[in-house]
């Protein structure tokens, strides 16, 4: 007994590792399944979850579909495009409150908040809510808990930006193992696929962010060798466009025209049908009636119509694309491939575009709105020990340095330099007996610091006074596996050492994380687990059923070991079912159930065979 | 970061306690151990301190150890692995980064030969003083020509000096290319070689100038 209980612990495995795509638009879940990522279907066969969240109040939720179509009714509760917020303030996105249907509070300091229903939530909460809905479905896909996950976010996400997508993932639950860089994941798909070696470029222009990267393909090996792009670009910008164009149409017919926030989202909602229908058709005929304004408009919408009025937006993505290149010292005739990745590399315009800057043509046969959550199933394999074939080398997107005399920026990492790293620099002081020295992190590629992003600010202290220029002051960066970055600095002359987690300035402090964890996810979780527990319960339930049934109704085709072996197991299952140990009762259901099934098939056959006999199969009752 | 925590010893392995060598893993129980302390980005990549590298031998021992190291495979190891994991992974990448490229490989050599190079060894080389002295001047001169003909003499010389800046650089490509040759030659299988210091002088200056140059040129770019 005591063998065999140790047997079956060790067998229980440890949990599945999802791959998530926590998109601006759309949010998926990938996994593996038997060496080959697979995107994660509800009952319908879909797989894409709009990152849509209509809030009601803390207890009553929506996400997904369910919640886009809330969007004109429930306007002020309902909020897309979180992606766009993370990691920055007010004043960052202050320009695109105008068209934006949702509120957000106007506060001079740290992270933008949207309030709705008069409560106040920072985009990492609301991108939980997505992140927790996504975990919903993969636990009740694999019957599971989930708690592990690997996360993409845009190559060219700062510090910021990754550190709110990893709390976002603390907050749902989920222990990030890993953010991967969607272009990444996007090439680590495509080069399983296509199992050769090459340097490609991966084009990602998605619903909010733009990446461009250009990697190098070798025996397994995934080299990033530059990274580009714009984290505020993307299909949104063009929907925006549209919007504003349609407005100064309707104005033009009606002056007065002032759209409340559900016709706003009306006109919104049209942009995107009509930019993703003229992507396959040539003609859009429009039809739109304001009830509240009571106004009609209507007109037809060609493919060039949509494509004049995007041209401005798409040839943003140029320019970056030029830097890559540049950086990865390569020229366009040098690639041997450019992937398109992101839901809006569907028009037409965009492939012709990406034509003209690379020389060849785009290679458009991935999916583009899976492949990225695909990579990330398979760096949740690599991560968790499954192959050992693949390796990814990334990069760090953006320069980090700190701030030093004359508000300079003294680079300390330079940009698409391979991860993880550590850099060190020495500095001093410019004042006679400075007893303390200010540390400012920053992240960009601007000379002057107040140009770049403020990542943290910090004072190393307790300097004993010296002359200026005594002390030696030694700075280190280290970024590890996930592209974040550490920063300690030393007075090397006495040894005074300071070390901090860069907690960026438009992010969560982790008491704040810590109560968001105890307020929500504590309950949440434990429902969950209950919920979880009672289904397997049932399951083992079912499963012991049958199988005394079996023992019973046909003991002449089981042998006394089996009838022994199973019976032994199903006692220790009785044994945890009494336990509520959810992991064991779990194992050993799925050991009873195999060890069980030989007998069950030898029983059909016997039935069958019975039936065959009496020449009257209607009458089995297998 | 923390590693004394737990390299106190490093003769013997931080998991079986057993006597270890110089090497990467625990030759007992093959568990990744911390780097030793006085390693350098030549050794480590098993090169000798040498200035000619073959680039793909040098790619193809970067994603070797980068498949050893990598802190990917040790995401369900302990922390100590983690961590070394993560300090050796650091490591391999500064070091490829440095040593792919010639010219930081060069500064690398002379920075493990000479220590941080002094401010004295900073200054202007003279050889270049003219140049940069007389491109300021042209430069100022430009910037306040008015007379839209005088403008684009002034350019035109500018220009011209450009020229002569790209010329200087390319012998001292050729004069680097030399050096290379020489070191790896005389220096790398017999360290006491009298013409050792000669030859690191030589890249000092040759480095210097090519700072200057890269300088100047931007400059005049702009």
């Amino acid at each position: 007994m005591d063998n065999l209980l140790q047997i079956d612990l060790s067998n229980i495995k440890k949990g599945k590792v999802v791959g998530i795509d926590l998109g601006t638009t759309n949010s998926l879940v990938a996994y593996m399944n038997n060496g080959k990522p697979e995107v994660l279907k509800d009952e319908k066969g879909t797989a894409l979850v709009p990152s849509v969240i209509t809030v009601y109040d803390d207890e009553h939720i929506i996400v997904g579909e369910d919640a886009k179509h809330k969007i004109i009714t429930e306007t002020s509760k309902t909020v897309y495009s979180v992606k766009r917020l993370m990691g920055k303030s007010y004043q960052d996105v202050e320009n695109d409150t105008n068209l934006l249907t949702y509120r957000l509070v106007p506060k001079s300091e740290g992270l933008v908040r949207v309030e709705i229903n008069g409560k106040e939530y920072t985009p990492i909460e609301l991108s939980a809510m997505i992140l927790k809905e996504l975990k919903k479905r993969a636990e009740k896909h694999f019957g599971e808990p989930i708690t592990q996950a690997v996360i993409t976010v845009p190559a060219y996400f700062n510090d910021a930006q990754r550190q709110a997508t990893k709390d976002a993932g603390k907050l749902a639950g989920l222990d990030v193992l890993r953010i991967v860089n969607e272009p990444t994941a996007a090439a680590l798909a495509y080069g399983l696929d296509k199992k050769q070696n090459a340097t490609i470029a991966v084009y990602d222009l998605g619903g909010g962010t733009f990446d461009i990267s250009i990697l190098k393909l070798k025996d397994g090996i995934f080299e990033v060798l530059a990274t580009n792009g714009d984290t505020y670009l993307g299909g949104d910008d063009i929907d925006r466009k549209i919007m504003e164009f349609m407005l100064e149409e309707i104005k033009l017919l009606y002056p007065d025209f002032k759209p409340n926030p559900s016709e706003l989202q009306l006109i919104r909602d049209s942009a995107e049908k009509i930019k993703c229908h003229l992507s396959f058709n040539e003609k859009y005929i429009l039809d739109l009636y304001f009830e509240d304004s009571d106004i009609i408009y209507n007109r037809n919408f060609l493919r060039e119509d949509i494509e004049n009025i995007s041209r401005e937006v798409i040839e943003r993505t140029i320019q970056p694309c030029k830097n890559a290149l540049k950086d990865a010292k390569l020229n366009p005739q040098e690639l041997d491939a450019v992937v398109l990745v992101g839901g809006s590399t569907r028009m037409p315009l965009v492939k012709q575009i990406v034509e003209e800057i690379f020389g060849i043509k785009p290679y458009d046969e991935l999916n583009p709105d899976e492949v990225v959550a695909l990579g990330a199933a398979i760096q949740a394999d690599i991560l968790s020990g499954g192959t050992k074939d693949i390796l990814l080398l990334d990069v760090n997107p953006l320069s980090l340095g700190i701030e030093t005399f004359g508000g300079v920026m003294s680079v300390i990492i330079p940009r698409n330099t391979t991860i993880p790293v550590k850099a060190t620099e020495t500095y001093t002081t410019f004042v006679d007996n400075q007893t303390g020295v200010d540390i400012h992190v920053l992240q960009g590629e601007r000379e002057l610091a107040k140009d770049n992003r403020s990542l943290a600010k910090f004072t190393l202290k307790g300097i004993p006074p010296m002359k200026a220029g005594m002390p030696k002051v030694e700075v280190t960066f280290l970024i590890n596996a996930d592209g974040i970055l550490q920063v300690s600095a030393k007075e090397l002359r006495t040894g005074i050492e300071q070390s901090i987690e860069v907690k960026p300035s438009y992010g969560l402090t982790d008491e704040e994380i810590e109560r968001m964890l105890r307020e929500s996810i504590v309950y949440a979780e434990k429902d969950i687990q209950e919920r979880m527990l009672i289904e397997s319960k049932n399951e083992a339930q079912s499963v012991i059923s049958s199988i005394e049934k079996v023992f019973n109704e046909h003991s002449d085709l089981i042998s006394a070991e089996e009838k022994e072996l199973i019976t032994k197991k199903v006692n220790l299952l009785k044994f945890f079912l009494e336990k509520d140990d959810i992991s064991a009762i779990r194992n050993l259901t799925k050991e009873v159930d195999i060890l069980s099934r030989p007998i069950a098939e030898r029983v059909i056959n016997d039935t069958i065979s019975k039936a065959l006999q009496n020449k009257n199969i209607l009458d089995t009752d297998v | 970061m923390e590693r004394n925590s737990f390299a106190v010893d490093t003769h013997t392995c931080w998991n079986c306690h057993h006597t270890v060598d110089s090497g990467d893993k625990c030759p007992t129980c093959h568990k990744i151990l911390p780097m030793v302390e006085d390693v350098d980005y030549f050794s480590f990549l098993g090169f000798k301190k040498q200035l000619n590298l073959d680039l793909d031998e040098l790619e193809h021992r970067f994603y070797e150890l980068s498949r050893e190291y990598h802190p990917d495979y040790y995401s369900n190891g302990s922390e100590i692995e983690k961590e070394i994991s993560l300090e050796r992974a650091s490591f391999l990448n500064s070091a490829y980064q440095i040593l792919k490229d010639p010219i930081q490989r060069a500064k690398y050599l002379l920075q493990l030969e000479w220590g941080e190079v002094s401010e004295e060894k900073k200054k202007i080389p003279p050889e270049i003083l003219m140049e940069v002295m007389e491109l300021q001047e042209k430069l100022v001169e430009c910037n306040s020509e008015t007379d839209p003909e005088k403008k684009k003499k002034c350019e035109a010389e500018i220009e011209q000096i450009k020229s002569g800046l790209l010329k200087k650089m390319d012998d001292l490509n050729a004069q680097l290319k030399n050096l290379f040759i020489k070191w790896d030659e005389n220096v790398l299988n017999n360290p006491s070689n009298e013409s050792k210091q000669e030859i690191l002088k030589e890249l000092n200056k040759n480095l210097s100038i090519r700072a200057y140059l890269n300088t100047l040129l931007s400059t005049i770019n702009k």
